[in-house]
């Protein structure tokens, strides 16, 4: 394990890489998505995960607690779940004569909220706070959670009866939205084989991934990809992006200023997975879609057309002019 | 457009019931339209006319047929500001023309775009919208969803009403001549023996010129509605109409309540009679009534009589007219004289065989058919593409770009000698412009000489991996030295040192402007110290 907190750039890549291959171990294939999920930890933001179940969405996260020993909570998200269940609750305790807080799942480092979309809008607000002020307050007292802190929402773009779709709010609060794929052909292969081999009964198998970093190290690799330079020109490319998705036609609500902040700071975490100290227009491209295809919402009419976000949104970057000086 | 002012009865109809209002509208401003574009049609049919003399009447014909994007543009003028309560007289409509013609893509219309179905209802996203490329092909392709096949009928059935009246007409005049010399006429023109007559050509031209001017603003005036109505239907004006008639009211409400209340408490304080002016304040009419709707009548009946009226409607002579219709029978088809079995004959003798070879004949046609289909649908990649023209055109006329990124890309707006200009600046300490204009030339030179097409939004990445197989390896990691050391400048704004500036120096002579100093090399008289052009 690394207990690295004062890191140069490259070993915080170096590590990322380390990262990536200790939950390539237990994921298999899914590049992408442990590359996307990696740059919201890094960023300090919370992701949004799309796909059909049994794609490795649990696994993903325990592996990825793993890899830097932090806590890890898994929230199974019903119609009949309380805001209470999710944050915690005081509870008078008849020994003390006082009462006592008992908290929720969220005090941890990586809270996987499954089926985020099955609980209503009340209990889905109860993440509110903790996804952005990483606190919670029970009783009007604010408790802290443990950092790094990431929130690792799923929903399944399928089965929509009995679902509450997510609120713009709430949208707005997660860095990323990630899709989550079938695997390829070869890689399911692969996963079969490492899965059903010495197993019974088909709990996660995560013994093999082994922990190279702890949650100080995390801290320092924010700390150090908030630091990472912006040149302004990149600045306004990533806000005209955004602008731009104001008043295109083909999508009815544009993005928000948070969606030029996510840009920003994805890229940052993206430079720094590549062990560069600045970031360029290139970085801003490879985050765009994750980080704006929940923050827009797409015409009833082209909606209608069979048209995705995402083909808009690279209809979008297609055309807006990249920054030259 | 101001949708307070509108003139017509904006609610969601079918497109049946579009076409009709635009018929309305038409009936409703007769004059207005009818008097600049009888000027117009008659005026382009005279000089027609004038231009094209004896016996080729028929391409002034043609002529005046194909202009008919033309008077499109004239009605739906007239038409959309009548709509929005502008009253245009008819010199203004006239002195609109030139902006008309060059504004409105009447060139499209007049060339590929001439024989389009849907040309009416298109009309009004080039000429009001203003739209055009992909924009205009999107909105139109939406605009489209619901009411491009009635707007296709439309102008099938407006042109064949063109036709049956001036057949009509046509018609109606041989009624008017003597009878030998109408009879005459109609027996030549069955056994094509009609001598050609001036007369018959300028009648017919007339008369065409006349369905035209006359049929003409009620296709424009459907199109147009249904265009209208497909736009409610998407942008919900009814609703925002009647939003908009209800804000009205508040305000009015609003301004007339505390004076309304001041009169009522003065009024009984006075005892006297009760305050009738508050009421008819706020029973102001606030909305402009509208002028153009369908035939209506103003009476709304209740169901129950309107159904007894719907079956008196029934009941008439026009809807329930029976015909009896005769016609000839051959008597011999139902006794077929029977051939002496006695007599030998070759035709009995083969019907047999005949019938066996054509149904073998026809069998073996319907396989070939199949095979044919088959072998079609199996190489479809290869003829399938042919007709991807557009797209095909599009390739190959890439031209470079004069102007990218914001930046001059022409190759004459360069230094003639890049390197020792880029030196200059390097050695002035002007890192940054010294390593602009050497990835400004690289780039110059990957559009100009490399032919790598490239977009405005392309960052430096994107222009790396498109270059890529289109040159050279050298040369692209030439480019990608280049790019590093250019993203670096650029965005952490520290420059590479002079060894690795001078290595880029070199290498740009060497590796990437290699064809140039060939083609130089060409075109002049070889240099005998071999010393290097650029």
């Amino acid at each position: 394990m690394t207990e690295m907190t004062n890191m140069t750039l490259e070993q915080a890549s170096e590590l990322a890489q380390q990262l990536k291959t200790e939950i390539g171990k237990a994921v298999i294939g899914q590049k992408q998505v442990i590359h996307e999920t990696l740059i919201a930890l890094i960023a300090g933001g919370n992701v949004l995960i799309e796909g059909v179940p049994g794609l490795g969405k649990t696994l993903l996260v325990r592996a990825l607690a793993a890899t830097f020993s932090g806590q890890f909570n898994r929230i199974q998200f019903t119609p009949d779940l309380m805001p209470a269940d999710v944050t915690g609750h005081t509870l008078y305790d008849l020994d003390n004569k006082s009462f006592s807080v008992r908290k929720g799942p969220v005090f941890t480092n990586l809270l996987l909220a499954d089926e985020i979309n099955r609980a209503p809008a009340k209990t889905q607000s109860a993440l509110l706070e903790v996804m952005q002020e990483r606190q919670v307050t029970i009783e009007g007292e604010a408790h802290p959670v443990p950092l790094p802190f990431m929130t690792l929402a799923t929903q399944n773009p399928l089965e929509q009866e009995g679902t509450y779709p997510l609120p713009e709010a709430q949208l707005d609060r997660f860095l990323l939205k990630i899709y989550i794929n079938y695997p390829r052909d070869n890689e399911e292969s692969l996963m079969v084989a490492a899965v059903t081999n010495k197993q019974t009964g088909n709990q996660l198998n995560i013994s093999n991934v082994s922990a190279v970093a702890t949650p100080a190290t995390i801290q320092a690799m924010q700390a150090l990809a908030a630091d990472i330079e912006v040149d302004k020109s990149v600045i306004e490319y990533a806000v005209r992006i955004v602008q731009a998705t104001r008043d295109w036609q083909g999508l009815s609500i544009g993005s928000g200023p948070r969606g030029s902040i996510a840009l920003i700071s994805a890229a940052r975490a993206q430079a720094m997975l590549h062990a560069r100290d600045y970031i360029t227009p290139d970085d801003i491209k490879a985050i765009a879609l994750p980080a704006l295809r929940h923050r827009v919402a797409l015409a009833p009419e082209m909606e209608l057309e069979g048209y995705s976000t995402d083909q808009i949104l690279q209809g979008i970057l297609d055309k807006i002019e990249a920054p030259r000086q | 457009m101001n949708l307070n002012e509108i003139t017509a009865n904006i609610r969601l109809r079918n497109p049946w019931e579009a076409i009709d209002l635009g018929f309305s509208m038409v009936q409703k401003w007769w004059l207005s339209i009818y008097l600049p574009l009888a000027l117009l049609t008659f005026g382009i049919a005279s000089v027609l006319y004038l231009i094209f003399p004896k016996g080729n009447v028929w391409i002034a014909s043609l002529i005046f047929w194909w202009l008919k994007p033309l008077y499109d543009r004239v009605i739906l003028h007239i038409l959309s500001h009548k709509l929005f309560n502008d009253e245009l007289s008819t010199w203004q409509v006239l002195k609109a023309l030139p902006s008309l013609i060059w504004n409105t893509g009447l060139f499209q219309s007049l060339t590929f775009r001439r024989f389009s179905l849907s040309r009416g209802f298109n009309l009004p996203i080039w000429q009001l919208e203003q739209l055009r490329g992909s924009r205009r092909s999107e909105r139109q392709s939406v605009l489209h969803q619901i009411a491009h096949t009635y707007a296709a009928w439309l102008t099938i059935v407006m042109v064949n009403i063109e036709i049956v009246i001036v057949i009509s007409l046509f018609g109606l005049f041989m009624l008017f001549l003597p009878e030998k010399t109408a009879n005459d006429f109609f027996v030549g023109m069955f056994s094509n023996k009609v001598e050609y007559e001036r007369w018959i050509d300028l009648l017919n031209y007339l008369f065409y010129v006349f369905a035209v001017t006359l049929i003409h603003p009620f296709y424009i005036g459907a199109s147009f509605a249904l265009y209208i109505n497909r736009r409610t239907q998407l942008e919900a004006w009814d609703i925002e109409l009647d939003f908009k008639k209800l804000a009205l009211r508040f305000e009015t409400l609003a301004r007339n309540l505390i004076p309304a209340l001041l009169c009522v408490f003065t009024l009984s304080l006075l005892s006297t009679s009760s305050p009738v002016a508050a009421d008819e304040a706020t029973n102001l009419d606030t909305t402009s009534e509208t002028q153009v709707t369908e035939f209506l009548s103003d009476e709304r009946l209740p169901a129950e009589s309107s159904k007894q009226v719907i079956k008196e409607t029934m009941l008439t002579k026009e809807l329930n007219d029976k015909q009896t219709v005769t016609y000839w029978v051959r008597k011999d088809t139902a006794k077929k004289p029977k051939n002496d079995p006695d007599k030998f004959s070759f035709a009995d003798f083969f019907e047999p065989f005949a019938k066996i070879m054509g149904f073998i004949i026809e069998f073996a046609l319907w396989i070939l058919v199949a095979i044919v289909l088959f072998l079609l649908f199996y190489f479809r990649d290869s003829w399938l593409h042919l007709f991807n023209i557009e797209r095909k055109a599009k390739k190959e006329s890439y031209q470079a770009p004069e102007v990218m990124f914001g930046m001059d890309v022409r190759p004459d707006s360069l230094p003639d000698d890049i390197i020792s200009e880029s030196r200059k600046l390097w050695d002035n300490k002007q890192h940054r412009e010294s390593l602009s204009l050497l990835y400004r030339g690289a780039l110059i030179r990957l559009i100009n000489i490399e032919h790598v097409q490239l977009k405005d939004s392309f960052t430096e990445g994107d222009v790396l991996k498109h270059s890529q197989k289109k040159i050279s390896e050298a040369k692209h990691l030439f480019l990608d030295n280049l790019t590093n050391n250019w993203k670096m400048i650029a965005y952490a704004h520290r420059h590479p040192t002079n060894e690795a500036m001078e290595q880029l120096f070199n290498t740009w002579v060497s590796d990437f402007a290699i064809e140039n100093v060939l083609s130089d090399l060409e075109s002049n008289t070889p240099k005998k110290d071999g010393s290097k052009d650029e």
